[in-house]
């Protein structure tokens, strides 16, 4: 073969070629004008801004592959089975018609169609956050508050909010203790209320409420008295910090005119502590502007009650100064503390002057001091009993020699000590939870200089049983005494019997089931012909009467005294303590009686006098009445509410009604108000919004009472930071691309926000183009036409 | 009517109906007692047996003897067991005057049908029951035979506690008003150590361990800090 042989024969090829790809062209061009007919013709296109193509094979690099490989194959297999038509033009026409039914396969496998989209672009969002923060309604000037500054800004920006608006939306939010959605027009009536300002918090919160794709920024408008210390990383920054641009944050902050001010900066102490142990609350006093050293008086008050006073010198040297108090709690429960600093004449805010605080007192062992007028099987019962209690620390000083007893040893061959009168009764008095004076009589050891602290004692919360004896009560001469106001029980006057003390045998006998106290409520109801749950008994002390507000618990009955019932065991109350009386001196039988009786458990008798200590310390687990406040702190605009339950329907008492009583106990008011069990035992009361102050409520029902304090008022650490955190929100606002002011006028127009750079697809129409009969037909009419050339031309 | 005017009755116990010893014996360490002490006490004890109903008013028993007796009771073996498990105290006194007697003999199995997994064992000397009013480690009697008193414990306190040196013995008095029995070989300060020991065993009874508490008054007064020293005035 020669060179122009192989030249024409390339030529040759290459047109045939060009032939082939006309043909595929030739097909595809008209499809595509059949598609370009389908998208002109498909229902609302005008709404359709987007088209986008799909197929089957999808953007799958193999099936793409596989598909090029095939269709290659195809048209060279085409091309070569042609070659061996000898009628050029028949050639051509083959080839031709071959390539277009490639064509219209591929089409066929492509299986395209049309995807028409409606996408829309949204303006983002500029989140304004709005401190509401007590701190805001410090004064600005003396014109108006931080707060009012704040919504007069927003109001003067209008114009550039305007502005803004052209490409971004704005979203208002009050933050302190947390974000809270505002609308714009609700701006004027946000309330500067919260106790703290989290800007941290209500960033984090922004966060996850806002898509952050939809955030153009946020702009931050406060005091800068900001709490939490990690207030100044921004939560806003994007994981993938690469690629995404931060969030600029801007700040803008109000600061007062400089003026004077002192404060309680921050009060330190444990959240519980141990009844009638001092516990120490730590306390931090903040100045601000003092030109020279200022004595203040600083304050402790216990629920409403001033019990400890110092004086503390401010210096302008020390921004903060510490200090301290010791407090006792005297019983088991909550107390509220409130340190109260004095002020200068003329200072920034008296709002920050004091702080409220609650501590919970919890039981440690239960101290008791036991004294014995002398040594008897009814101390020794008690001393028993109180032994065998591993929570109780116990104190005991028996009279063991009185000074009426001979003294026929020396005194180093007696382990006899001094009775330590001062110590027990002045110095130590207060540490004890219980006093037991059992058969004691206060003359020989002059003592009266004591019982009035013993009255103390008890008024302040202390315990007291008086267990009875031939040498106590009436014969003991306590009815001129301090404590005599303190006992539950009327004493006669001395000389007006002949003997306090009534040398008889008697029974004991209880209230009705219903109404016993839960003192004895443990105690069931012995059957006819059963031995008695108490044995008889014999002594008791003589009385006036019992004292109104007092109970008796058990009475005694005696023939010798015509079987009147006289009282036996009597309880009452005198201020915050609790006291018994127990007029005999043989309860002690009750204790060993079941040594005589085997059905009778020795245990009644220990299970009485521990319910009786619990009940003078008021343990609140013997209460069958309570009342829990839901909260300890209310802010003036809530409803403080209260929730009383008892725990007693099951011994049948039917009276539902109880009282309550609301005591303001800084003004020493008091409202009552009456309430009723349901039939679950439980009611729940809510009080209308009060004015600041502490409140303590009371409940009675029956015999018990049971109460619970909370307090009014607006927490003081808003008030309480006397910087302000301006460098710090500074900082935040440079690291996240934003601008920082200090009392600004206007938002101004210059600020950085992200574009606008999310889109919406609102509406999305998909066409088949595939599966047009024409495709069909177009191919069945190339293979056709195909066979019937070469039929005619003789070539198949 | 029970007691009179008197916080106190002590009881005799007769076991069974062998003839009392040591009777009046109690009278005179009563009276001693309320000579010396602020106990109140009735002169007289009250004369108890096992199955008294009454038994339980009496919660300190003296039970002296010199003779041997029948200690298989069964039901005074519960009834003494109850006694002593529920706060009762018993002081057994022993004159049989020689170690091993034969109530020495029957007291020991009667314990043993008591409390058989609790024997009788020697009170230490540093025990509270030596100084619950005077300061008594010496244990004396009428006789000097054992320097030890054994006892019987329940719930952290003495329920039966034994002398063997006759202290009823040195304690009693004849109708004249004079010692019945010479205390040997100590003579009158053997007596006097007599009376002292059986005072601080009835102090005691009552007391219980009270005197030890006196130890630790002091570490429990000072235990608990309540007064407030932060220079603040009171109001």
């Amino acid at each position: 073969m020669n060179v122009a042989s192989i030249k024409n024969n390339v030529l040759t090829k290459a047109f045939f070629c060009l032939v082939g790809v006309l043909g595929l062209a030739f097909v595809f061009f008209f499809f595509y004008l059949y598609c370009m007919q389908a998208t002109q013709v498909a229902e609302g296109l005008d709404s359709y801004n987007k088209l986008r193509w799909l197929s089957a094979i999808e953007t799958s690099p193999l099936k793409l592959t596989f598909l090029a490989i095939c269709s290659l194959l195809l048209f060279v297999f085409a091309q070569v089975i042609a070659s061996s038509i000898e009628a050029f033009k028949l050639r051509a026409a083959v080839v031709f018609l071959r390539s277009c039914s490639i064509a219209f396969v591929v089409i066929m496998f492509v299986e395209p169609s049309l995807r028409m989209e409606q996408v829309k672009s949204t303006p983002n969002t500029i989140a304004v956050l709005i401190d509401s923060s007590l701190s805001m309604t410090l004064p600005m000037d003396s014109k108006s508050s931080l707060q009012q500054e704040s919504l007069k800004l927003i109001k003067a920006s209008q114009k550039h909010i305007t502005f803004y608006k052209g490409k971004h939306k704005f979203a208002y939010y009050g933050f302190g203790e947390s974000l809270a959605k505002v609308q714009e027009d609700g701006l004027p009536l946000l309330n500067a209320e919260a106790t703290s300002t989290q800007l941290r918090l209500a960033l984090s919160e922004l966060a996850n409420t806002a898509d952050l794709q939809d955030l153009a920024g946020v702009v931050v408008i406060s005091d800068g008295l900001i709490e939490s210390p990690d207030a100044f990383k921004s939560p806003l920054a994007s994981s993938n910090a690469n690629t995404s641009p931060a969030i600029p944050i801007h700040t803008m902050i109000f600061e007062a005119a400089p003026k004077a001010d002192t404060s309680v900066q921050h009060v330190d102490t444990a959240e519980f502590s141990f009844v009638r142990t001092v516990t120490r609350i730590d306390v931090e006093l903040g100045q601000k502007g003092l030109s020279k050293d200022t004595a203040l008086p600083l304050e402790l008050y216990e629920n409403g009650k001033l019990i400890r006073k110092k004086t503390v010198t401010l210096s302008p040297g020390a921004s903060t100064t510490t200090d301290f108090f010791e407090v006792t709690p005297p019983h088991h429960g909550t107390f509220l503390y409130e340190i109260r600093l004095g002020h200068l004449k003329d200072e920034r805010t008296l709002k920050n002057n004091s702080h409220v605080f609650s501590i919970k007192a919890i039981r440690d062992k239960i101290r008791i001091l036991h004294v014995a007028g002398r040594p008897s099987w009814d101390v020794r019962s008690f001393r028993g009993m109180l032994k065998q209690n591993s929570n109780v620390d116990l104190v005991s000083f028996f009279i063991l020699r009185t000074p009426n007893d001979m003294k026929l040893a020396p005194d180093n061959e007696l382990s006899l000590i001094p009775f330590p009168t001062r110590e027990l009764f002045e110095e130590e008095l207060q540490s004890f939870d219980v006093i037991i004076l059992q058969n004691f009589d206060f003359i020989p050891y002059n003592m009266y200089r004591y019982l009035a602290n013993i009255k103390d004692y008890v008024s302040n919360g202390g315990g007291l049983i008086m267990v009875g004896g031939p040498l106590t009560f009436y014969d003991g001469q306590y009815q001129d005494t301090p404590l005599h106001d303190v006992l539950p029980v009327e004493l006669p006057a001395f000389g007006s019997v002949p003997s306090g003390w009534l040398d008889v045998d008697f029974e004991t006998s209880l209230p009705p089931t219903k109404e016993r106290h839960s003192i004895t409520s443990f105690l069931g109801d012995a059957k006819p012909g059963d031995v008695p749950l108490i044995p008889t008994m014999s002594g008791l002390n003589v009385i006036k009467n019992v004292r109104q507000n007092s109970q008796i618990i058990m009475s005694a009955t005696s023939i010798e005294i015509e079987n009147q019932e006289t009282p036996l065991a009597v309880i009452g109350e005198y201020r915050d303590g609790r006291t018994m009386a127990m007029l005999t001196h043989s309860m002690w039988r009750w204790d060993l009686q079941s040594m005589d009786q085997e059905q009778l458990s020795d245990r009644h008798y220990f299970e009485f006098w521990d319910r009786t200590i619990r009940w003078l310390i008021k343990d609140p687990s013997l209460a069958s009445l309570q009342v829990q406040c839901e909260k300890l702190f209310y802010t003036p605009q809530e409803k403080p509410n209260i929730k009383i339950t008892r725990g007693h329907s099951d011994i049948g008492f039917n009276k539902n009604n109880f009282e309550i009583n609301l005591q303001n106990l800084e003004l020493n008011t008091e409202r009552s108000i009456q309430g009723a069990f349901s039939e679950h035992d439980e009611s729940a009361h809510a009080f209308e919004p009060l004015d600041i102050g502490q409140y303590r409520v009371v409940v009675n029902h029956r015999d018990e009472s049971s109460q619970c304090l909370f307090n009014v008022g607006h927490s003081s650490k808003e008030f309480r930071i006397a910087e302000s955190k301006s460098k710090q929100l500074e900082e935040l606002s440079s690291s996240s691309g934003g601008t920082h002011l200090v009392n600004p006028k206007q938002i101004p127009p210059t600020l950085d926000f992200l574009p606008p750079r999310q889109t919406q697809v609102t509406a999305i129409k998909n066409r088949v183009l595939w599966n047009t009969p024409f495709i069909l037909i177009g191919l069945l009419f190339c293979l056709g036409l195909d066979w019937l050339l070469r039929f005619k031309s003789g070539s198949l | 009517m029970f007691g009179e005017t008197h916080d106190i009755e002590l009881g005799q116990l007769q076991w069974d109906k062998e003839a009392l010893k040591r009777q009046s014996a109690l009278q005179t360490l009563i009276k001693e007692t309320s000579k010396q002490t602020s106990i109140d006490i009735a002169p007289s004890p009250k004369l108890i047996r096992l199955e008294d109903k009454e038994l339980y008013k009496y919660p300190f028993l003296y039970f002296a003897g010199s003779d041997k007796f029948d200690f298989k009771h069964p039901s005074k073996i519960k009834r003494l067991r109850r006694y002593l498990q529920h706060g009762g105290f018993l002081l057994v006194d022993s004159s049989d005057g020689v170690s091993g007697g034969p109530f020495d003999t029957s007291f020991r199995a009667l314990m043993d049908e008591v409390f058989p997994k609790e024997p009788l064992k020697t009170l230490k000397k540093d025990h509270v029951l030596f100084r619950t009013f005077f300061l008594a480690a010496s244990v004396f009697g009428r006789l000097n035979l054992s320097p030890n008193i054994e006892v019987i414990e329940r719930d952290k306190r003495l329920a039966v506690v034994y002398v063997k040196n006759d202290l009823g013995g040195a304690w009693m008095k004849n109708d004249l008003g004079d010692w019945s029995f010479d205390c040997t070989p100590g003579g009158k300060k053997q007596r006097i150590g007599a009376f002292r020991l059986g005072i601080n065993i009835l102090m005691y009874a009552l007391c219980l361990d009270y005197k030890e508490d006196q130890t630790h008054v002091d570490y429990i007064l000072k235990k608990r800090k309540w007064r407030p020293n932060d220079g603040a005035q009171t109001k």
